[in-house]
């Protein structure tokens, strides 16, 4: 296994600027829900596109959420591998001070042991790369979507009469922020793609 | 899974704790791990054991970016305070680990090379994060005999390794002391047999009760606050140690 803590430490923090991200966004098509609200009945329109920022964003913010919890779990197991590694570092050079350069029997079924739990770590980080992929795929849908819920309330502002200006401002930051998210998107995705 | 929390923040200057673990192996004692940050640098107290490590790394890594942990400081050297220190390493090789001068040749079997130590003499030393006075205080023969606690005298915090410690019971999981006197009973036989000497509590509480102490964090157990630190200190000043 080649992946490291640092691995670990580089995707967790990438992880953590997509939250963040995804969790200002979804703040900002609150906001932009609650101008519609008290905007009444005279912006009936400007209604409709900001709960369609709404569900988006908020469907953004979902999505990301488990993107934790994975990041989480690899960092642990990765802790937990450098852990056993030193161990094992420590197992096979003793088993190197032995006889003829031999481990003994006891030493050597340790150092059995040990690429034992290596075997498990591995199958568990495939494990781990296979979720985050497929979370992936699911926030890379959703940002997609949110780009084109944005592009449409942009396109409807002409048509909002006095919050127009209001919802295109909203609806350009959301853009955005969808488009300062999707690099970060990419670095994940080649940073789950090199955990080997 | 232990949990980190934020006990004192202003601006880039915070000090987290990463405590308590209801999962951790019961024959491990739970342990508190303290990060202090500012402006960008941060510096881990006490990281633990191997044992725990992945525990702690994994609670620190949701609050902070380990890769701004810039030094470690070592209360002493006992096995739960310092044996994680190989691992940090590998993380940052550079990372300094600041101890006793005592501990400075025993804490390496743990990890590092010659670069890796930083000595503390004596009488303390003020350790500098980006700009941030930290003062360590010596604490000798409690219960280490090369011993230092941190002192921040901005957040007005003070961290103290094994005084203060208290073996709490595992349905007693909050993360400061909220009723002194039901606390100070899991403090009690900690003390009184691991602390080594009255003269040296003596030194201690005389050199601490000068500072301004708005929390009072131990290695182990719950964070002493407000009127509590000044209990505590009677209360240790009262409680006859070691060998008397």
């Amino acid at each position: 296994m080649r992946a490291s803590l640092r691995d670990a430490v580089t995707l967790r923090e990438c992880v953590k600027r997509v939250v963040e991200t995804c969790g200002d966004m979804k703040l900002l098509s609150v906001g932009t829900m609650a101008s519609a609200l008290r905007a009444g009945h005279a912006a009936r329109g400007f209604a409709v596109v900001a709960a369609d920022l709404r569900v988006t964003g908020d469907t953004l913010a979902n999505s990301v959420r488990p993107l934790d919890q994975l990041a989480d779990a690899l960092t642990t197991l990765l802790a937990g591998v450098a852990v056993r590694r030193r161990r094992s570092a420590a197992l096979r050079r003793a088993g190197e001070h032995g006889a003829g350069g031999d481990a003994s029997p006891p030493l050597a079924a340790a150092i059995r042991a040990a690429e034992a739990h290596d075997a498990a770590a591995e199958e568990s980080l495939r494990v781990l790369r296979l979720a985050l992929a497929g979370r992936l795929d699911v926030v890379n849908d959703a940002s997609a979507y949110a780009l084109a819920a944005a592009r449409t309330a942009k396109l409807e502002t002409t048509a909002a009469g006095l919050e127009g200006q209001r919802l295109a401002e909203a609806a350009r930051r959301f853009e955005e922020a969808i488009e300062g998210l999707r690099p970060s998107l990419r670095e994940l995705s080649r940073l789950a793609g090199n955990l080997t | 899974m232990k949990k980190a929390h934020v006990i004192f923040e202003r601006g880039a200057h915070r000090w987290i704790v990463v405590a308590r673990d209801p999962e951790r192996p019961g024959h491990v004692i739970d342990t508190n791990e303290y990060v202090v940050e500012h402006a960008g640098q941060a510096l881990l107290t006490d990281p633990g054991g191997s044992e725990i490590f992945p525990a702690v790394f994994a609670a620190l890594g949701r609050v902070v970016d380990p890769r701004t942990i810039r030094a470690i400081f070592a209360s002493h050297q006992d096995p739960d305070v310092i044996s994680s220190l190989g691992l940090w390493l590998e993380l940052d090789p550079t990372l300094r680990c600041h101890a006793s001068r005592l501990w400075t040749t025993f804490i390496p079997h743990f990890g590092g090379d010659g670069q890796t130590m930083a000595a503390i003499p004596d009488q303390g030393a003020t350790l500098d994060l980006a700009g941030l006075a930290l003062e360590a205080v010596p604490a000798h023969y409690l219960h280490s005999s090369g011993n230092f606690h941190l002192y921040d005298p901005v957040a007005r915090v003070l961290f103290t390794g094994d005084i203060g410690a208290a073996l709490l019971p595992p349905d007693r999981e909050g993360l400061y002391v909220e009723d002194f006197d039901r606390h100070i009973r899991y403090a009690h036989a900690f003390h009184e047999r691991w602390m080594g000497s009255n003269e040296a509590k003596r030194a201690w509480i005389d050199r601490v009760s000068k500072l301004p102490i708005d929390l009072l964090c131990p290695q182990h157990g719950a964070i002493y606050r407000g009127a509590d630190v000044a209990r505590f200190l009677q209360w240790f000043s009262d409680l006859k140690v070691g060998i008397y």
